[in-house]
C-alpha cells in the first residue's frame, strides 16, 4: 500500500515537473526571435565577460554587445554575418567540438545548452537584429480605454495569453490584511562593467558627486554606552555645524557654556607641569610590573594601552585616556577633571535644544581620481562629477552637483529611476517584483514579466508628481491584488512563483511587522511617532557576546517596550534578536529574506514580547467578552480578518479545555505564565482562566494565517 | 480523489520521499513529521558532491587576533642571530604595515622567547607553550606558508571565512550547507560558537558577517550556539509552560494550520507546520546536546580543566565533537585573544594555556572515536605576527608584535589530509612565504576539495555574476597535503 501510494505520488510529481519545465511563454508570440527576450541574456551571461563593454579585458578585439562590433571584419574573421549562420564565426565556434576552438572556452566554466546554441544560430539566420536594452530607454505608455485599471488590463492580457484567468475575489476582510538606479555598479570600481555599458570613469564621476570634505553630524559615540542612570536625551548631541539652526538665545547659551568648558580645560592644562611627571612615573611603574595594571586600571580597553601609549604625545588618545584614569585617582586633580565634566554636560544639554537636521555639504569638493583595479594605492586619471555616459546627460550648462543629480533622476527621459521605484513598490505589495531582480535592471538582470505594465506605472508615477500613495492605491484596488490567494494544483504546477498573478499574493509578514502586529492585537502598541531609538525586550548577553562586554544592552521600561519595531535600536554588528529575517546591514539588500525556519517558530512562541502580548490580549478578551466562543471569534477575527469556521472553533475550544485542565493541576505554573512581561496584570482575574486563555492567544498569534498576509 | 487531496498527498509524499535517511519503522505520524522537517534542510544540490569527499564535516577553530607564528611554529635562527638589530629593509620589501608600526622608527628582530623543539617523526618545530599540540604533531599537517593581504582583523577574518575582505559574501559554512545539505535531523547544519581569552585583552568584535549566508538563502547562515543563557535564542519555553503543555498547544496549532492548508493549499503552510515540529524537537535535542553528564571523566580530561565552564574555549571544543557526532556539517569556533601588541610576553603563555589542551584534546577525542578520518579539523588565525617588535625591545613586559599576513602557520587534521606533514616555508626572517606559498583562497579551494567540491564549478548567480568562495583570482588546491 505504501509503495503504491509512493509510486503514485512520484508519478504525479514527475507529471508536474514535466509541465513545469515547459517555458510558459518562450516563442509564444510567433517564430521571430527577439533580441531582448531571447538572445541578450545568452550573449550577456556567456560572452560579454570577454567580448563586452569592458575594453581592458576584451579578447581578440571582438565585441558582441553591439551590432557594429559583431559584424566587424577583424583580420578576415566576421563573428556574425546576418542571414548566414554558416559563414558566421560565432556559430562555428559555439558548435565546435575542438577544445581550442570552442566558445565559450572550457576554462571559463560556462556552457551553452543546445537550445541556446540553436537560438543564436536562428537569430543570425533571421538577420541578427539588435535592440536597445529595454531598461535604458525611457518608458512610454500605451493609452488605455477610460475607466480601465491599468494593472488589471496588462495582467489579464498576459493571463489570457497563457490560458489562465483571475481567481475569484478574496473576502474583503482578507484584502484589508494584505534604490537607487537599480544597476550593479560595483564592478565598475575596478574596471569597465562586463555586461552593461558602465565605464569605470562613470563610476568615479558619480562618486565625485559625493566626494566632499568631512561631513559633519551624527550621533555622539557615547550614545551606545548608556548607563542605568542616564537618559538618552542627555547623551544625544550633534556637532557644531548645526549650530546655525539655533535661535539667538540658544546660541548665546551655547557660547557661554563653551567658554566655561574652555576655561575648565585651560585650568587643568595650566597644571600639566605639576602632574605630568608623576603620571609618567605611574605608567612606567606599570610597565615594569604588569601586575599593577590590573590593580590600577579598571577598564579592559585602557589596560592594553599601558604598554603602547606614546607618553611624549599628550594629545594621543591612548595617553589621554590613561591620564584621565590617573587624575581621577588624585585628590588634588580630581576637582579640575570634574569641572570639565560638568561643563561638558552643560554643553551637551544646550546642544540638545538645537533641532537635529540632516544636511549634506556640497561646497568643498575634493579631487576625484579613478582607482586602478579599485585600489586607492593606484590612482589614475582625474574625473569630474557627472552621470554615466550611456544614460541621458545632465541639462546643458548646469553645474554637476547633487541638486543636478536629483533633477536628472526625476527627468522624463531618465529610463531607470521611476521603473526601479515602481518595481520595488510592486515587490512590497505582491512579494515578487515585475522584474525579479530588483537590484539589477542591466543585461544580466531578469526581463520584466509585464513590460508594458511596468512602463505604464513608471510614467503614471512620474506624471502624478511622484505620488507614492496614489500608486499604492491604484495597485491595491486592482482586481489582481484583490483576488483570492487559494492555490489549485494546476496553478501551482503552471506558475509556482505566481509571476502571472492568476491568484492573490500570499507571504509571511516581515519579522518587524509580526512584532508590531502582536503588540497591536494586545493593545500594547505605543503609536507615538518619532523620537529616540528604544531598547525593548532582548535575551541577555547578545551585545555583550559579540563585543566582549564593551557594548552593553540596557533594556528600556514602560512605553519603550512597546514602540513600533521601527524605533528599536539596531547595532550594525548585530540585529535585534527577534528580527529574525533582516539583512545583515553590511551590504545593500533590496530583496526580502523570506525564510521559514524553526528559529522563527521559537521566537514567536517564546520571546517575552509575544508571550506578554498573548497574556495582555487574553486579559482584554476576558474583560470584554462573556464566553469562550465570543472570545475566540473576536481574537481570531482580529488576527486573521475572517470568522473562524465551526471546526476551527471546535479545535480552539478543545485546546482551551486541555489548557484549563493543565493549569488547574499546576496553579503555580499558571501564575508564572501570566507574570511574564513588565505591563501590570489585572489581579482580579482568575489565574487558571487567564493562563489558559493566554496559551490560546499565543496559539492564535502563531497561526499561519496570522503570520501571513 | 479530489484535486485538493491529490495535491496535499503530493506535497506530503514529496516531502516524505525527500528524506531518504529516515528509518521507516517509526510510528507513521512521527516519521512524517521528521521527514517534513528534514525536507526544509535539504540534502544539498543534486550536482554535489562533484567527487567522493574525504571529509564529511568540518570543524574550523578560528583563533582571531593573530596567533604569533614566530613564537609558536616558525622559529628562525636568523632572528636569534639578529636579535635586537633592525630587520633589513630588503626583507620588509616595502609591504604595507599597519599604522601601529608603519611609523615606528626601529624594527628590531624579536626571536621566539619560549623555546621549543622538533617534535614527532615529522620533526615539526613546536613551541614549548603548546605541549599538547606538540604531542600530536604526527597527526597534523602544518602549513607554514599561509599568506594573505589583509592587515587588520575584521577584513582578514572576513577574507579567511568568506573569501572576500568586504562583508556580504557567504561564509564557508554557508557554502557547504547550501551545497551539501546537512546530515543532522534536529540540529542546524552550520553552528557557530564563540569564546574569548580570560584576561579580556582582545579588542575585536565577532561580526555576524563572519558566519553569514551573504546572498545565499538566509537559512544557510551560521546558527550561534551561545555559552550563556539559552544555547539557541528563544529555545526555552516561557516560565509556566512546560513541555507537556507546549505539546498540547502545538497539536492545537498544527490542527488549525492543517485546516488553513486545506483552505488555501499554499505549500508554505505545510513547511510551517513542519518547522514548528522541528522547533519542538530542537527543544529536546539541544539540551541533550549540551548535557555532559554521560561524558566519561577520561574524555573530559582530554579537554583540560576549563571544559565544564560554559562558553569557554574548552567547552566549545567538546561541543564541537558532540555536534560532529550528530551530523552537523560545519562547526565554526571563534576564539579571540591573540592580539598581543603590547603584552606578548605576559599574554601569549596565558592564551596558549587556555587553548592548547582543548585544541589537541578535540583531535585526540575524534581520533579515539574514529571520527577523525572523515572530519576535517582546521586550526589557525586570520594572520600571524611581525618578526620584529612593536614597542620597546628593551621592555619585554610591555612590548609585542604587530599584525602580519605575509607568512603564517596553520594546521589541519583528519578529513583526508596527511598525518605528520610539514608543508611550505617562510623566508629566514619568517616574513614572507617563499616555499610552496598557500594563499588564503588556496586553503579555501583545498577545504572545498576535501569536501568533494570543485571550487570553480560551485558557483551562485548574484547580481549577474557567478560568485564562488575563492573569488576571481585563480586558486589552487594543495594536493600535496592529501593523505
Amino acid at each position: 500500500m505504501n509503495a503504491f501510494k509512493s509510486a503514485k505520488g512520484l508519478l504525479l510529481h514527475c507529471t508536474i515537473c514535466t509541465l513545469a519545465i515547459v517555458p510558459v511563454d518562450t516563442f509564444a508570440d510567433g517564430p521571430t526571435l527577439s533580441f531582448n527576450r531571447d538572445v541578450r541574456s545568452i550573449l550577456s551571461d556567456k560572452c560579454y565577460c570577454c567580448h563586452g563593454s569592458d575594453a581592458s579585458h576584451r579578447e581578440a578585439e571582438r565585441r558582441l554587445d553591439m551590432r557594429e562590433g559583431a559584424l566587424a571584419n577583424s583580420s578576415g574573421v566576421v563573428a556574425v554575418v546576418p542571414g548566414k549562420p554558416n559563414e558566421s564565426e560565432l556559430v562555428l565556434r559555439v558548435f565546435s567540438t575542438d577544445g581550442d576552438q570552442i566558445m565559450p572556452p572550457p576554462s571559463s566554466n560556462k556552457l551553452l545548452t543546445d537550445i541556446e546554441k540553436d537560438t543564436l544560430r536562428r537569430w543570425i539566420a533571421e538577420g541578427a537584429e539588435y535592440e536597445p536594452h529595454w531598461a535604458f530607454v525611457a518608458p512610454h505608455r500605451t493609452n488605455l480605454p477610460a475607466g480601465v485599471n491599468a494593472v488589471d488590463y496588462f495582467i489579464e492580457e498576459k493571463l489570457r495569453a497563457n490560458s489562465l484567468s483571475f481567481s475569484p475575489q478574496a473576502d474583503r476582510g482578507l484584502i484589508l490584511r494584505r534604490l537607487w538606479l537599480g544597476l550593479t555598479m560595483q564592478c565598475s570600481q575596478c574596471h569597465d562593467h562586463k555586461f552593461d555599458p558602465i565605464k569605470q570613469s562613470d563610476y568615479y564621476s558619480m562618486f565625485a558627486m559625493f566626494n566632499q570634505l568631512s561631513e559633519p553630524g551624527g550621533v555622539d559615540k557615547r550614545f551606545g554606552r548608556k548607563e542605568y542612570s542616564d537618559t538618552y536625551d542627555k547623551l544625544y548631541s550633534v556637532e557644531s555645524p548645526f549650530f546655525e539652526l539655533a535661535t539667538p538665545e540658544l546660541t548665546a547659551t551655547l557660547k557661554a557654556v563653551r567658554s566655561v568648558k574652555q576655561a575648565a580645560e585651560a585650568a587643568l592644562e595650566a597644571k600639566r607641569p605639576d602632574f605630568e611627571p608623576q603620571f609618567i612615573a605611574w605608567i612606567m611603574e606599570m610597565r615594569a610590573n604588569t601586575d599593577l595594571i590590573t590593580e590600577r586600571v579598571a577598564e579592559d580597553g585602557l589596560r592594553r594601552n599601558v604598554g603602547t601609549a606614546p607618553l611624549d604625545k599628550p594629545k594621543d588618545g591612548k595617553t589621554r585616556g590613561l591620564l584621565e584614569v590617573y587624575l581621577k585617582k588624585q585628590p588634588q586633580w580630581k576637582p579640575l577633571l570634574e569641572a570639565i565634566a560638568v561643563a561638558q554636560d552643560a554643553e551637551d544639554t544646550a546642544m540638545i535644544a538645537i533641532p537635529l537636521v540632516m544636511v549634506m555639504r556640497d561646497d568643498k569638493r575634493r579631487d576625484t581620481f579613478m582607482l586602478m583595479r579599485g585600489s586607492f594605492e593606484t590612482p589614475g586619471d582625474e574625473v569630474l562629477p557627472n552621470v554615466p555616459e550611456f544614460l541621458p546627460t545632465l541639462s546643458e550648462g548646469v553645474k554637476a552637483d547633487r541638486l543636478a543629480l536629483a533633477k536628472w533622476l526625476v527627468s522624463p527621459d531618465q529610463p531607470l529611476m521611476s521603473r526601479v521605484v515602481m518595481n520595488r513598490l510592486w515587490q512590497m505589495v505582491f512579494g515578487l517584483g515585475l522584474v525579479k531582480t530588483p537590484d539589477d535592471f542591466g543585461a544580466q538582470g531578469a526581463l520584466p514579466s509585464h513590460p508594458e505594465l511596468l512602463d505604464w506605472l513608471a510614467v503614471e508615477f512620474r506624471e502624478s508628481g511622484w505620488d507614492l500613495k496614489h500608486m499604492l492605491e491604484l495597485i491595491v484596488t486592482s482586481r489582481a491584488y484583490r483576488q483570492s490567494a487559494c492555490i489549485s494544483p494546476m496553478l501551482q504546477a503552471k506558475d509556482p512563483e505566481n509571476a502571472l498573478l492568476a491568484r492573490g499574493p500570499r507571504f509571511r509578514l516581515d519579522s518587524r511587522f509580526l512584532r508590531d502586529q502582536a503588540l497591536s492585537l494586545a493593545g500594547l502598541l505605543v503609536e507615538k511617532q518619532g523620537g529616540f531609538p528604544v531598547m525593548p525586550y532582548q535575551p541577555p548577553g547578545i551585545w555583550e557576546d559579540i563585543s566582549f562586554g564593551k557594548n552593553r544592552y540596557f533594556q528600556g521600561t514602560g512605553d519603550d517596550l512597546y514602540r513600533r519595531s521601527l524605533y528599536t535600536f539596531w547595532r550594525r554588528s548585530v540585529a535585534p534578536a527577534n528580527f529574525f529575517d533582516v539583512p545583515s546591514r553590511q551590504s545593500c539588500a533590496v530583496k526580502p529574506l523570506r525564510t521559514n525556519t524553526p528559529f522563527q517558530a521559537l521566537t514567536t512562541l517564546n520571546d517575552t514580547t509575544y508571550v506578554e502580548a498573548a497574556r495582555v490580549w487574553a486579559e482584554k478578551r476576558i474583560a470584554n467578552e462573556q464566553d469562550d466562543v465570543s472570545r475566540f471569534k473576536n481574537a481570531f477575527y482580529a488576527a486573521t480578518a475572517r470568522m473562524p469556521e465551526a471546526r476551527e472553533l471546535a479545535s480552539l475550544q478543545a485546546s482551551l479545555a486541555k489548557s484549563r485542565d493543565h493549569f488547574r493541576q499546576l496553579p503555580n505554573d499558571a501564575l508564572k505564565l501570566i507574570s511574564i512581561g513588565e505591563s501590570p496584570r489585572d489581579q482580579k482575574l482568575g489565574v487558571t482562566e487567564h493562563a489558559a486563555l493566554t496559551t490560546l492567544c499565543l496559539l492564535i498569534l502563531n497561526l499561519d494565517e496570522t503570520v501571513t498576509r | 480523489m479530489s484535486p485538493f487531496a491529490d495535491y496535499t498527498n503530493w506535497i506530503n509524499r514529496r516531502r516524505f520521499l525527500g528524506a531518504t535517511s529516515l528509518a521507516l519503522g517509526l510510528p507513521a505520524l512521527h516519521s512524517l513529521r521528521a521527514a517534513e522537517a528534514a525536507s526544509e534542510t535539504p540534502p544539498g544540490l543534486p550536482s554535489l558532491p562533484h567527487f567522493a569527499p574525504k571529509a564529511k564535516r568540518v570543524i574550523y577553530m578560528m583563533h582571531t587576533g593573530g596567533p604569533s607564528h614566530v613564537d609558536l611554529f616558525d622559529d628562525k635562527p636568523e632572528l636569534h642571530k639578529q636579535h635586537g638589530q633592525d630587520i633589513p629593509e630588503s626583507v620588509l620589501a616595502g609591504l604595507r604595515l599597519t599604522t601601529m608600526t608603519a611609523g615606528q622608527k626601529a624594527k628590531p628582530c624579536l626571536p621566539a622567547a619560549w623555546g621549543g623543539s622538533q617534535r614527532g617523526e615529522c620533526g615539526m618545530w613546536v613551541s614549548d607553550l603548546l605541549p599538547h599540540t606538540a604531542s600530536i604533531a604526527d597527526d597534523l599537517t602544518f602549513v607554514r606558508s599561509l599568506h594573505g593581504e589583509q592587515i587588520n582583523h575584521a577584513p582578514a577574518v572576513t577574507h579567511m571565512l568568506t573569501g572576500h575582505n568586504l562583508p556580504g559574501r557567504p561564509s564557508i559554512g554557508a557554502w557547504l550547507t547550501y551545497g551539501l545539505g546537512t546530515a543532522s535531523e534536529n540540529l542546524p547544519g552550520f553552528v557557530v560558537m564563540t569564546s574569548r581569552d580570560q584576561e579580556a585583552s582582545c579588542g575585536q568584535f565577532f561580526y555576524d558577517s563572519y558566519c553569514g549566508a551573504g546572498f545565499l538563502p538566509g537559512k544557510y547562515q551560521g546558527v550561534p550556539f551561545r555559552g550563556a543563557g539559552d544555547p539557541v535564542l528563544y529555545l526555552s519555553n516561557p516560565d509556566g509552560m512546560n513541555r507537556e503543555l507546549r505539546r498540547t498547544m502545538l497539536d492545537g496549532l498544527s490542527e488549525m494550520n492543517q485546516i488553513s492548508l486545506e483552505r488555501v493549499a499554499d505549500p508554505e503552510i505545510a513547511t510551517r507546520i513542519a518547522q514548528y515540529e522541528m522547533a519542538f524537537n530542537m527543544q529536546a535535542s539541544v539540551p541533550e546536546l549540551t548535557d555532559l553528564t554521560n561524558e566519561p571523566q577520561s574524555t573530559l580530561d582530554l579537554y583540560g580543566p576549563d571544559v565544564q565552564r560554559k562558553g569557554s574555549y574548552a567547552y566549545n571544543c567538546l561541543m564541537a565533537r558532540r555536534l560532529a557526532e550528530r551530523g552537523v556539517r560545519y562547526i565554526q569556533l571563534l576564539h579571540a585573544g591573540w592580539d598581543q601588541h603590547g603584552n606578548l610576553p605576559t599574554q601569549l603563555p596565558v592564551q596558549c594555556k587556555d587553548t592548547d589542551q582543548p585544541s589537541a584534546g578535540l583531535v585526540k577525542d575524534l581520533k579515539a572515536r574514529g571520527l577523525l578520518d572523515d572530519t576535517l579539523v582546521i586550526w589557525g588565525g586570520e594572520f600571524g605576527r611581525t618578526p620584529f617588535v612593536q614597542g620597546d625591545i628593551g621592555n619585554p613586559k610591555a612590548h609585542g608584535r604587530d599584525h602580519h599576513p605575509r607568512a603564517f602557520t596553520m594546521w589541519l587534521a583528519g578529513g583526508g589530509v596527511k598525518r605528520g606533514c610539514i608543508y611550505g616555508a617562510s623566508d629566514e626572517f619568517a616574513y614572507q612565504a617563499v616555499e610552496n606559498p598557500v594563499h588564503v583562497r588556496d586553503l579555501q579551494a583545498t577545504i572545498m576539495h576535501l569536501c568533494g567540491i570543485h571550487h570553480e564549478r560551485f558557483t551562485y548567480k548574484h547580481q549577474g555574476l557567478d560568485f564562488k568562495l575563492t573569488g576571481v583570482e585563480p586558486a589552487k588546491v594543495i594536493e600535496e597535503i592529501f593523505a
